[in-house]
């Protein structure tokens, strides 16, 4: 065993590495960190972990044994790690099955492969259909862009289990030429994945003409190279190759890592020295290397190809010794060795120790698979019909039908496929097995299993349709094969029994027999299928093909009754490509004569005449007529019903010349139009610099400047420029200007914000000199008293509040304060004194009742942390959380409880989170806990825990907010294996961040470790990394994506500058957020439409109208739009305060492409409402009926104006008659409701039933909220409960949130059981608020919660929201996103 | 093409079992069916899994488009309006009234 001397010395000189050779190696020295980190913390796994267990796949090495087509089994697994979340793991499956199943028609490249790529996350998975659609359609490319290469490369192996290895490598091989000529570059990320796409494949490939072509093409290979080439010799059980690749690698000072070793089990055993195997784990512990789930794996695997069972649960055993947990795909790959050699009695016992961790549902289905290249299909089987599946039938249907694909693909016996989908059928597995298998079948081309299939579902008493031979009959048709179609047709009557309908024999058996002349198929039909109707379908079939003299002749030779009712139709399309007149007349006279002889009534020529103007009155009204005035002259007749319901086709207006005129009718246009108006522009509306202009040009022209002075003041206090601010206050001074209490408010503001106390006192006092009854904004004085106690001023500042307190006499609604509160308080809390923080806390108090959040109590908690007094604060959180089931100051005490390993204080802390957040935030706060305090084993522990989903808004959120690599790897380790984690995302935080530390070297080594963990780097990815490296001036080594124009989510944060502004923003402090825009404008740089949005909403917040419309304005000329919910908070403030002319001009303004999001009409409406100018909108919409009245303005307008009544009941009579608009009766119907008019509304549905359907509640609904008239719900329900459902549900849910609103909980409860025992409604049609008001309620006052709120549509959360500010405390994350409560199956 | 006024359906992501037969029973349960259709590809006798229905009536066009799901033989069926499609999306909004009261603007959700 000279190769093993060889290797231990050369690991003794690997270790050597670690300490001599480490600063020689800088640029992978994060690599080194990671894996030679073992000294500091040693369950710290290597990047590489997952490297090795593909070629762990145990096939090759035994040639002699097992058919070589089936031998490719292996690989697969690891690409488990790549996962991403279902939606539900079932409509995946469904719609990936539904996709392969049917040709294409329009799929543009760009799609293709996103939804490639959202296969592969998802379920590790790609249809071999879509990739040989995209295929087909990148050889047609001249440059294809490095990215979606290198998706390409990765699909062709294990990502592909539906074929066979031997078809992936043809593929490779194909794909590999292709790419060669036309990709854009191929870089090392690209060979490495050929590399990882060969060994999963099984390629006997020639590893020193690989390392050659690399080199011709300019590239070095790197770590991973390597790597993948010392695993490719051991794949082969080659370990002397093995070897050289190593002692290669340590020659160029490459980091040997775990990955190595792995391999090199792997290695031995394929040398059949299964000692040596087990000796690598010695030697990566004296190399302090940990022993590996990947390690124990491939360890197992390799005894289980020698099917010693014992060993294998001992190697088990010793991993879970070494508490080192092994998923399920390891699992399935021991199954999977145990399986390809012969050992297929052992397997049940490795199945049993299976963990079904999440994403299971897709580790089994990808292993079934794989088994069925083992060749055990039963085993596949039996593994798929023990998954747990959707309880609706309904999300089954794709069941189980990949693996019939692959059956049907590996020409597996017939018999084995139908048991299959008749056991899956039978079980209800999948109701429609049969069918989906058989529509496999039909789209493999395997004709011969299709009818033999059909054969025994007929047999089986399974409905055999039509439709499901056409397949069969087309396939035979291109080949010209007729024999075949008439097996087929043979089948489908004599086997099957089914009836062998007009489109079967029109649309594919008839054109099918092209070679044949009328006669023959005539005669063939009439030996072979004497019960099949043949004369008619052949002579539509004719008419079809537009051939009337044809048909005619048929039917003179055959004297069978023709069936007009079906050719009618086919006649009329045949006038019309033929224009033959003389045919048509003699075959329309020939049928007349035929039935009347029948003495038939029917109309033939008139029915013909029906489907022609149908077929030429919007065409070709000329031939129509020319048509008609023909028939006239050739003496046919038509009948009085038929000229009826001709004139019924031109909707009564037939024109005097039959058939011209019509399209006059068609196409008036019912947007409204608004003339072009100047918005002059007032001081108010100026911004700054307009403003500094406008003061120079009016002091130019020796003008009254105090206006303008006025407004300066007020925006420069506003943007805290306190020199300018005082300039022109010193100018206002000079001219006795009279100052207005709320302009000194806003130098105060502008003083605290600086933090000047004394001057912000003194401006205090003039505000109450100049104003005595002027009442300074309660935040305001609240930071001026977080600003005194700062500055140790607390009981001035206490004095403060309390005479503030005195004077205002009326409690503030604390709403919009909690901020400036929370600042006061942490002040107070700096010293260290909990009795200042309680003494500031009541003062506050006496100004309003402070809502309790987590964030205010936090200074609670913090008072005793500054001391380092846990116990203390312990205690403070403990009774913040009794008394207001709040967590404050959460994160921090997590912290400190674990650097001081009190277990029981931590687990209160995390027990009263749970409670309030729900499980998963909770202990992902307690991991993101851990990695900062360096445990990142424990961590990896809870991220790890059974049945909890990933949640990748936290880890963003936490990779965000990391400024330490360290941790931000720590993360990366302890993520490894959580399942539907994005994993690129992870590393794009990390690349940033060494580009924030100005460490382009370990950027690029995270490029590599993303090529050793076989993880594509996403182009946003790469960006980034080629803006690190180009910004310190090195080179690319990879083709740098280009942007596209729609931006991913995760990239708008991109820019520092935008961050400070949304930082600004969540700081409520709107002012620094505009100073910061316009430095963003003042560069190159343009903002994202999220800021804007955000700006914009912040603005309207603090009713900063004016500002928020410039900023709107500027969006528009951008073509550009705030996001819609902003938008409509936009248009209902301005339409409030009734501004009509500035709505009108904004919708003027409103790109055209987005204005389908707001409901524009709506908006004006009411702001002509609200302007009381209710006359002149109601007489627009009277004066041209196309406009559609929006429901809700016309309620509103009812409401504010009840003298306009009758005018609407005018509007909904003339809107009935004509056009059956129901919008006006149902708004004049909300309004009577609402005001309690039951007997009047009552009376209107009598006379409009047609509204009933139709009625809208939203309006009665808010009106009983406010004026607290559950009553009126009540009554509502009752009127609706027959007509509407979820107007229905929809007054269930205002009853609910009115009786939380009166903090009658138990009634909300009543309401709750009402709605799903009585009224028979689901909790998800309700209006979650209203749940989760009442959920809230149920929880403050200490009752359980005996409902569970059903999960929430992503895009919902996702709506900017004031509620929702993110916050340095996780509570606020967590609130108002409940951590999911999907069922999981 | 709209007969009288009522719209003509679109019904995509039909399983490859239904035919128009099929199609026309399942949405017979919302009103008489004047038109049912299924397209079929010419070459290779599948189905394209998508179609049209027409209704005679408004009642039936009215029913089916109040049934949020429509499943069809372990399909979820796609069905839109043609009507919808060809408006702009102004007006189109307003169409949806049912569903809009289901969702709230922001000033109904904080008063709640």
């Amino acid at each position: 065993m000279s190769g093993t001397m060889r290797l231990r010395q050369l690991f003794i000189a690997s270790r050597c590495l670690q300490h001599n050779a480490a600063a020689a190696v800088a640029p992978l020295r994060g690599t080194l960190h990671l894996q030679y980190g073992a000294q500091h913390d040693p369950i710290r796994r290597t990047a590489g972990r997952r490297f090795l267990s593909a070629q762990a796949a145990p096939a090759a090495a035994e040639p002699s044994r097992g058919a070589p087509a089936r031998d490719g089994a292996g690989g697969g697994q690891q690409n488990h790690r790549q996962r991403r979340p279902l939606q539900s793991a079932f409509g995946r499956v469904r719609s990936a099955e539904e996709r392969s199943g049917r040709p294409h028609y329009t799929m543009n490249l760009e799609g293709a492969l996103a939804k490639i790529d959202v296969d592969v996350k998802r379920s590790g998975r790609v249809a071999a259909h879509d990739l040989t659609a995209v295929l087909s359609q990148v050889k047609e490319l001249a440059k294809i862009p490095s990215p979606a290469a290198l998706l390409l490369i990765r699909c062709c192996g294990a990502l592909l289990p539906e074929l066979k290895p031997t078809d992936r490598i043809k593929m490779t091989d194909d794909l590999w030429s292709t790419l060669e000529k036309s990709c854009e570059r191929l870089d090392i990320s690209h060979y490495n994945a050929l590399l990882k796409v060969h060994l999963e494949n099984l390629h006997k490939f020639d590893p020193s003409a690989f390392l050659i072509a690399m080199e011709q093409k300019g590239l070095q290979p790197n770590r991973v190279t390597y790597q993948r080439m010392a695993a490719y010799y051991c794949q082969q059980g080659d370990i002397e190759g093995a070897t050289k690749i190593l002692e290669f690698m340590r020659a160029k000072d490459l980091p040997i890592n775990e990955t190595v070793f792995n391999v090199l089990i792997q290695g031995y055993a394929r040398a059949n020295d299964l000692e040596s195997a087990q000796g690598v784990l010695e030697m990566m512990r004296s190399s302090q290397v940990e022993p590996s789930a990947d390690t124990y794996c491939t360890l197992a695997e390799a005894y289980a190809e020698k099917g010693d069972i014992e060993k294998v649960r001992k190697v088990l055993a010793d991993a879970e010794e070494h508490s080192v947990t092994l998923s399920d795909p390891d699992y399935f790959e021991i199954v999977q060795a145990l399986a390809l050699h012969g050992h297929s009695e052992h397997i049940t016992e490795i199945l049993a120790k299976l963990r079904k961790a999440p994403g299971f549902f897709h580790d089994a289905l990808n292993a079934a698979l794989r088994l069925v290249d083992a060749g055990q299909p039963d085993i596949a089987y039996q593994i798929l019909a023990n998954l747990n599946l959707p309880r609706e039938l309904n999300e089954r249907s794709g069941f189980g039908i990949l693996l019939q694909r692959k059956l049907v693909r590996y020409g597996e016996p017939i018999e084995r496929i139908w048991h299959f989908a008749m056991d899956l059928r039978e079980k209800q597995l999948n109701p429609w097995a049969v069918e989906k298998t058989l529509e496999v079948i039909l789209n493999a081309g395997r004709m011969d299993y299709a009818k033999e299939f059909l054969v025994k579902m007929a047999h089986a008493g399974i409905d055999v349709r039509p439709q499901y031979f056409w397949p069969i009959v087309a396939a035979s048709a291109r080949q010209g094969d007729v024999k075949g179609i008439l097996d087929a047709v043979a089948t489908m009557v004599d086997d099957c029994h089914v009836a062998v309908t007009l489109e079967t024999l029109t649309g594919f058996v008839l054109p099918g027999l092209k070679g044949m002349t009328t006669a023959q198929i005539i005669g063939q039909f009439k030996t072979r299928f004497p019960t099949v109707s043949i004369v008619n379908p052949l002579a539509v079939f004719l008419l079809e093909s537009g051939n009337i003299k044809e048909t005619s002749k048929l039917f003179q030779e055959h004297d069978i009754i023709f069936n007009p009712t079906i050719t009618s139709k086919p006649l009329a399309l045949a006038y019309q490509q033929s224009r033959d007149f003389p045919a048509l007349e003699a075959f329309l006279k020939h049928l007349y004569k035929q039935h009347a002889q029948q003495a038939s009534v029917y109309d033939v020529s008139g029915q013909f005449l029906l489907n022609a103007v149908q077929l030429f009155r919007d065409v070709d009204s000329d031939a129509l007529v020319e048509l008609m005035s023909k028939m006239v002259g050739s003496g046919l007749k038509i009948s009085n019903a038929a000229a009826n319901s001709i004139d019924m086709r031109f909707g009564g207006q037939t024109p005097p010349q039959i058939g011209a005129l019509l399209s006059r009718l068609i196409g008036a246009d019912g947007n409204m139009r608004f003339e072009d108006e100047e918005f002059g522009k007032h001081p108010r509306n100026m911004n700054l610099d307009e403003l500094e202009a406008h003061l120079q040009e009016l002091k130019s022209k020796n003008m009254n400047t105090r206006g303008v002075l006025r407004h300066l003041l007020m925006q420069h206090a506003r943007q805290r420029n306190v020199e300018r601010a005082e300039a022109i206050k010193a100018e206002l001074d000079k001219g006795r200007f009279e100052y207005s209490g709320a302009m000194y408010a806003q130098l105060l503001e502008m003083y605290s914000a600086v933090g000047d106390v004394e001057k912000a006192l003194a401006v205090q006092k003039d505000a109450e000199t100049v104003d005595p009854n002027f009442i300074i904004d309660p935040y305001k004085m609240i930071n001026l008293a977080g600003l005194m106690v700062t500055k140790g001023r607390l009981d001035e500042a206490v004095a403060m509040l309390e005479s503030y307190a005195k004077k205002t006499n009326r409690p503030f609604a604390f709403e919009s304060v909690e901020r400036n509160i929370f600042r006061a308080l942490n002040a107070a809390a700096e010293s260290g004194k909990p009795e200042a923080v309680q003494r500031l806390w009541d003062a506050i108090s006496l100004l309003g009742q402070i809502e309790p959040t987590s964030l205010i109590c936090g200074p609670l908690v913090r008072v005793h942390v500054i001391k380092n007094d846990l116990p203390g604060a312990m205690k403070a959180f403990n009774d913040a959380f009794e008394k207001y089931k709040v967590t404050p100051l959460k994160s921090e005490l997590i912290r400190r409880l674990i650097e001081t390993e009190d277990t029981t204080s931590l687990q209160t802390v995390i027990d009263a989170s749970i409670q309030l957040y729900g499980e998963t935030n909770s202990l992902y706060d307690l991991a993101f806990a851990f990695i900062e305090c360096g445990r990142t084993k424990q961590a990896q522990k809870i991220f790890e825990t059974p049945g909890m989903r990933a949640r990748q808004d936290r880890l963003d959120w936490f990779a965000e907010r990391v400024t330490s690599a360290e941790q931000l790897e720590a993360l990366l380790t302890a993520t490894r294996d959580v399942f539907d984690v994005d994993r690129d995302a992870l590393y794009h935080h990390l690349i940033r961040l060494y580009g924030k530390l100005g460490d382009p070297a370990r950027a690029l080594a995270v490029w590599t470790n993303m090529q050793e963990e076989n993880l594509p780097a996403s182009p946003s990815t790469l960006r980034s990394l080629a803006a690190i490296l180009e910004e310190h001036k090195q080179e690319v080594p990879f083709a740098v994506p280009e942007e596209v124009a729609r931006q991913p989510a995760r990239e708008r944060r991109e820019n520092p500058q935008e961050g400070a502004l949304l930082n600004f923003i969540r700081e409520d402090n709107p002012d620094a957020a505009l100073e910061e825009k316009r430095k963003i404008d003042a560069t190159e740089q343009r903002l994202s439409v999220h800021a804007y949005s955000y700006l914009i909403e912040s603005l309207l917040q603090k009713d900063r109208v004016k500002e928020a419309i410039n900023i709107t304005r500027e969006m528009f000329e951008k073509q550009e739009h705030p996001y819609p919910p902003v938008t409509s908070f936009l248009f209902s403030k301005l339409s409030r305060s009734g501004d009509v002319e500035t709505v009108e001009e904004l919708f003027r303004q409103f790109p055209e492409k987005a204005r389908g999001y707001i409901m524009m009409d709506k908006f004006l409406f009411s702001a002509y409402v609200s302007a009381n100018r209710s006359e002149e909108i109601l007489a627009k919409y009277e004066e041209d009926p196309q406009l559609l009245i929006p429901i809700g303005g016309l309620v509103y307008l009812l409401r504010t104006a009840p003298n306009l009544v009758p005018r609407v009941e005018q509007l909904a009579e003339r809107a009935a008659v004509s056009g059956g608009d129901t919008r006006p009766a149902v708004a004049l119907w909300s309004y009577l409701f609402g005001e309690r008019r039951f007997e009047e509304s009552r009376r209107l549905l009598e006379r409009h039933p047609q509204i009933s359907t139709r009625l809208r509640v939203s309006t009665i609904c808010t009106k009983a909220h406010e004026a607290n008239d559950v009553e009126l719900l009540r009554n509502l329900i009752d009127t609706l409960r027959e007509h509407s459902r979820p107007n229905v549900a929809l007054a269930y849910s205002y009853m609910i949130g009115l009786h939380c609103h009166n903090h009658d909980y138990a009634a909300a409860l009543d309401v709750v059981k009402e709605v799903q025992n009585v009224a028979g409604l689901g909790l998800h049609e309700l209006r979650l608020t209203s749940l989760r008001v009442l959920e809230k309620g149920l929880q403050q006052t200490g009752q359980p919660v005996p409902f569970e709120i059903p999960e929430v549509e992503r895009r919902q959360q996702q709506e900017p929201s004031a509620q929702q500010q993110p916050d340095n405390l996780n509570e606020d994350s967590a609130r108002g996103r409940r951590p999911p409560r999907r069922q999981r199956h | 093409m709209t007969s009288r006024g009522i719209p003509r359906l679109f019904v995509g992501n039909i399983p490859w079992t239904i035919g128009h037969k099929e199609l026309r029973d399942y949405f017979a349960q919302f009103g008489q069916i004047q038109h049912a259709h299924v397209f079929y590809d010419k070459i290779t006798g599948m189905s394209r899994n998508f179609g049209f229905v027409q209704f005679f009536s408004r009642d039936g066009y009215v029913n089916s488009s109040n049934t949020t799901d429509h499943f069809l033989e372990g399909n979820k069926l796609k069905v839109t309006d043609m009507l919808q499609e060809q408006r702009s999306g102004n007006q189109s909004i307003q169409q949806n009234g049912a569903q809009q009261d289901g969702r709230s603007n922001r000033s109904d959700q904080r008063r709640l």
